[in-house]
């Protein structure tokens, strides 16, 4: 598609009817940034990782994700272009030992939330392309049963950092 | 004349062996000794005989046992480089004792065990650990060492798969060895940050 071709007579509609719907979804959408990206009605809040060592392979995420619809919808998967592949895992303290389990889904119920954090559910970046360096920001596509694909960026902060780094 | 002077010898002598029983006394309850160390958030053991003896190699590649860490208190704690979420959140932890301990930070060693020795090499527990601390101690070896000292510390851990590739499941506790390497305190659960602090310096204090 040349330049001519959008603005000859049989593309220029259609095409003025694609960027003026763009313009609206980007008008209602809230606010775009670290703190809220999404769609109408799950949103990923708080997304953040861990500088990895290096020699070690293997990085975390951590984020909220918000369920604002009327019907609870799951994560079924999870990739970045980060990693080969992401994982959602659970860390478990069973009689005083610490254990991890994948989780094959993560229901989050209709106007409720559920938070991935240190000692509890979180991602696995398997495979990382490099190491995670403090400061920088790690796309994720997380893949929702009704909700479809949500975008995310996860701010790197220190090695085994207990929370998010303040913006 | 002499019956009275005796008596009051004797009252002296009593006196003072009731003085000297009292000072024991106060003595002990001041100073429980070495067994009875009251920190919330651990219980104290006797280490074991045999445990200085066992083995390994440090993220230098250096041999060592526990003897080479007399004189400090070493704070144990068992995992793996891999494990993304737990280890780190305790090394991070202990990095930050170790800030708020000042000059007495000399007087203590971090020491990571791997329960992975496979992919822990000590040139990547060097890198592993100086990301966190550069002053923390890594121990490896082969598998047979790690299972020795696992077992000294009564640590359960096995290889869990997912998908490809591996997890490991292990005992969460941090221990706290006092400089004489006489004594262990172990941490039940979950001790806190806080409590681990309080565990170092009360060893630090009693030694």
């Amino acid at each position: 598609m040349t330049v001519q071709d959008i603005f000859s007579r049989r593309l220029l509609v259609p095409t003025l009817g694609v960027v003026a719907a763009l313009a609206m979804v980007l008008a209602t959408a809230p606010a775009a940034g670290a703190d809220a990206i999404g769609t109408a009605t799950v949103t990923i809040e708080q997304a953040w990782s861990r500088a990895t060592p290096p020699g070690v392979p293997v990085g975390v995420g951590y984020l909220t994700i918000r369920n604002s619809g009327k019907a609870s919808d799951q994560l079924i998967a999870v990739s970045s272009p980060a990693a080969g592949e992401v994982q959602v895992h659970q860390s478990l303290m069973v009689d005083g030992e610490a254990q991890m389990r994948e989780q094959k889904t993560l229901v989050v119920p209709a106007g409720g939330s559920v938070v991935l954090e240190p000692g509890g559910y979180h991602l696995m970046l398997l495979d990382l392309k490099a190491p995670l360096v403090a400061g920088q920001r790690v796309a994720v596509t997380l893949q929702f049963e009704k909700a479809g694909r949500v975008n995310a960026a996860l701010l790197v902060g220190k090695p085994g950092a207990p929370a998010p780094d303040q913006e | 004349m002499a019956a009275p002077r005796m008596s009051r010898t004797a009252a002296l002598w009593g006196i003072a062996i009731a003085a000297i029983v009292a000072g024991l006394v106060a003595y002990r309850f001041t100073n429980p000794g070495r067994q009875a160390l009251d920190i919330p958030g651990f219980a104290t053991t006797a280490a074991n005989p045999n445990a200085a003896d066992i083995s390994f190699v440090d993220q230098d590649g250096t041999p060592r046992t526990f003897r080479d860490y007399r004189g400090r208190v070493v704070a144990v704690f068992f995992g793996f480089a891999r494990c993304p979420d737990v280890c780190p959140t305790r090394l991070f932890e202990l990095s930050q004792l170790m800030e708020q301990l000042g000059s007495d930070r000399e007087r203590v060693q971090v020491l990571f065990i791997s329960l992975d020795p496979e992919r822990d090499t000590p040139g990547l527990l060097k890198s592993y650990l100086a990301a966190f601390d550069p002053t923390f101690t890594g121990a490896t070896g082969t598998p047979e060492q790690m299972k020795a000292l696992a077992a000294r510390f009564y640590v359960a851990y096995r290889k869990v798969p997912v998908g490809d590739d591996y997890t490991i499941d292990h005992s969460a506790a941090t221990y706290l060895i006092d400089p004489t390497g006489q004594r262990v305190l172990v941490s039940l659960s979950d001790a806190s940050p806080a409590q681990v602090l309080q565990g170092i310096r009360a060893l630090l204090a009693d030694s």
